[in-house]
């Protein structure tokens, strides 16, 4: 018998007992559902950690002090980032990022938020390719000195000052310090699915209301890409001597920390992932469960088809397909509510939406196979009835 | 073209062995239109079930067009079952979710034929036994003797040599008996080699011999001369009928 006629008898068989092809297929719906919804996030999340490290710019590192294995600590101040500029050559310049251990209140007469504080340097401009919807970042001069000014993200602007109102030129209170704003920035995607504004205010500034100088971290843009690798050892190689520490600093590239998250993120996605395959397990089993209650129920008719010349390999065949289809229809129904899913879940947490066409094949390939493997048992069943058995069969 | 010699098939249920046929030995030649008769349980249809290659005797030799049964695997046994053999049942095994048409055409799915061509002959077939315009028809929807008659449509499609019917007037009335058996009749006319079960001496007596068994053998075999006509006892009967509706 040839394929098309296989598939049209499975599909003869299918449609005759419509509901129960539906629960059945159902196992797999939520199965392959969740393996999409998981894998699409991972790769959303990762494109998006992408596009933020892109964010930092090209030809640039990060430098972030850290304990050593002694338990001695790396350090980082503001003079420790002038000094990188002023005595490497192959340095353009240093984004010192300098944050409070804890979130900052933020306040206006209308509302009143918890969000992180950074304070950094107008270098970050260079680096950040952040968007303003008006106003514009703090300068120079601003830094130097110390003023309170501040530059925060629309979300923030539109909760402390109501939609629709310029927020530049006024005045906030962060941590009852009262701040100018000077710039209002189009909203960044969410890091890690932390809801948090992007608020920056001068390092120099951020200084006089901390505790302690430490800097936690510094982006250091270089001149060309071919002074990153020497610029980075160059740069360790002066704090750790200024700060008598050995190995108290990590400093990646761009690229570094990028190919570090996604291993990591493709540990997590596949841990989750695996642990939705069960689901798919779960929805496999189910349809060897239907299948051998269909073949069952279908006893006669086997017999009836084999006294009509069916071959083993066609009764066999007959109820793969069967499975098969099944499980493929369930698979693709998934596939399409996962991305469906994916996608308004992305959306929501302003992440870039990934529709994979890699990831659909798979997806559609793994779950056919699912249908052959646990169809084959129920299947084969059916194959190895003795036709007058079958016939005979009440 | 069928020559049994000396069969044996014997059921081990574990319990008891039944003997369900014993030393049989028959020859039905090219054509022949032949009665298998006895009583409940004498073996009848363990004899059809042998010849229609659905079991293996336990022992004794069976030849289909010379061919010896014995050596052949599945496969090649299902073959044969395609191309040589037509069944008919008691309980008509029509597929219930199929239609008139694709029942028929079940048998051509397992011989390749292509699509259109599937089409064409299952029509023409329903054609035969007068029920082209039934062909939608699901087999719930149809009546007994339809049934039969679609069952026999669906054992002739693929042009067997051999048709095997077991008890195939069982539930049927004696209407739809006498227009199935004049349809067994047509189609041994055109040259098919029939051979049928039943209980019922009226219905055995439109074969041209009749095999009588009995606890497993084969007991006496004798020629009806002439056999009855189905078709004009169909005609007889409608007339009989019709005088008395209008008395
Ligand atoms: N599958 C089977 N297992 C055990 N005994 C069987 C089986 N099939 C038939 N028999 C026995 O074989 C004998 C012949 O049965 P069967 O050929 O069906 O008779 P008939 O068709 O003439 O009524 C009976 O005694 C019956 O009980
Ligand atoms: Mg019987």
């Amino acid at each position: 018998m040839k394929f098309r006629e296989m598939l049209a008898v499975a599909l003869e068989g299918l449609r005759v007992n419509k509901l129960r092809s539906a629960l059945t297929m159902l196992g797999m719906i939520i199965g392959v559902m969740f393996v999409i919804i998981i894998v699409t996030m991972g790769q959303s999340l990762n494109k998006q950690v992408e596009q933020e490290v892109e964010g930092l710019g090209a030809n640039s590192f990060t430098l972030v002090p850290i304990a050593n294995d002694n338990g001695q600590q790396g350090k980082l101040t503001l003079d420790d980032c002038r000094l990188l500029e002023s005595s490497i050559d192959s340095i353009e310049f240093v984004v010192p990022f300098k944050y409070l251990t804890n979130t900052a209140v933020f306040e206006t007469v209308r509302n009143k938020k918890n969000n992180m504080l950074i304070g950094t340097s107008p270098d970050y401009m260079k680096v950040s390719g952040l968007g303003f919807v008006e106003g514009r970042f703090f300068n120079n001069a601003e830094n130097q000195i110390g003023r309170r000014v501040i530059v925060i993200d629309q979300n923030l602007a539109e909760e402390l000052f109501g939609k629709g109102n310029t927020a530049v030129g006024k005045t906030l209170r962060v941590n009852h310090i009262p701040f100018q704003v000077c710039g209002v920035t189009k909203p960044e995607a969410a890091v890690m699915g932390m809801q948090q504004s992007l608020t920056c205010i001068p390092v120099k500034t951020l200084m006089g209301m901390a505790d302690d100088e430490k800097v936690q971290q510094a982006v250091i843009k270089v001149k060309s890409k071919e002074h990153l690798e020497s610029a980075t050892k160059q740069s360790v190689a002066i704090l750790e001597l200024r700060h008598a520490v050995k190995e108290g600093y990590i400093a990646q590239t761009n690229e570094q920390m990028m190919e570090e998250f996604s291993s990591i993120l493709t540990v997590i996605t596949s841990v989750f992932g695996a642990l939705a395959g069960v689901a798919l397990l779960v929805g496999g089993i189910g349809i060897m469960n239907i299948m051998l209650v269909s073949v069952t129920e279908r006893t006669r008719e086997i017999g009836v088809r084999a006294a009509m010349g069916a071959r083993r390999r066609d009764i066999l065949m007959q109820f793969l397909v069967e499975a098969a289809v099944i499980s493929a229809l369930g698979g693709s129904i998934g596939m399409l509510l996962g991305i469906g899913i994916g996608a308004v879940i992305s959306l929501a947490l302003n992440m870039p939406v990934i529709v994979s066409f890699g990831t659909m094949l798979a997806a559609f390939a793994f779950s056919s196979a699912i249908g052959i493997v646990f169809g084959l048992y129920p299947a084969n069943r059916a194959a190895r009835l003795n036709p007058i058995d079958a016939l005979r069969y009440e | 073209m069928i020559t049994i010699d000396n069969l044996y098939k014997t059921y081990d249920t574990g319990i008891v062995k039944v003997e369900a046929l014993r030393e049989v030995s028959l020859t039905v030649g090219e054509g022949e239109f032949i009665a298998v008769m006895g009583p409940s349980g004498s073996g009848k249809s363990t004899l059809m079930n042998i010849l229609g290659l659905l079991d293996r005797p336990t022992d004794g030799a069976y030849l289909l067009d010379g061919v010896d049964t014995r050596n052949l695997d599945e496969d090649q046994l299902a073959g044969l079952r395609n191309q040589k053999i037509g069944f008919v049942f008691q309980n008509f095994n029509l597929l219930p979710r199929l239609n008139s048409q694709r029942n028929v055409e079940l048998p051509m799915l397992y011989a390749g034929v292509k699509n259109g061509e599937r089409q064409a002959r299952a029509l023409e077939a329903l054609e035969k036994v007068g029920l082209l315009s039934h062909r939608a028809h699901l087999p719930n929807e149809l009546s007994g003797g339809q049934k039969q008659r679609v069952a026999i449509a669906r054992a002739m499609v693929n042009r067997p040599s051999l048709l095997l019917a077991d008890e195939p007037t069982g539930n049927l009335d004696s209407r739809s008996s006498f227009e199935i058996m004049a349809l067994f009749q047509e189609l041994h006319r055109q040259g098919s080699t029939i051979i049928l079960v039943t209980h019922e001496p009226e219905i055995g007596r439109h074969a041209e011999r009749i095999v009588y068994f009995r606890d497993g053998r084969l007991v006496k075999s004798e020629n009806v001369d002439p056999p009855l006509d189905a078709r004009q006892l169909l005609d007889e009967w409608l007339e009989q009928k019709e005088d008395s509706n209008e008395v």
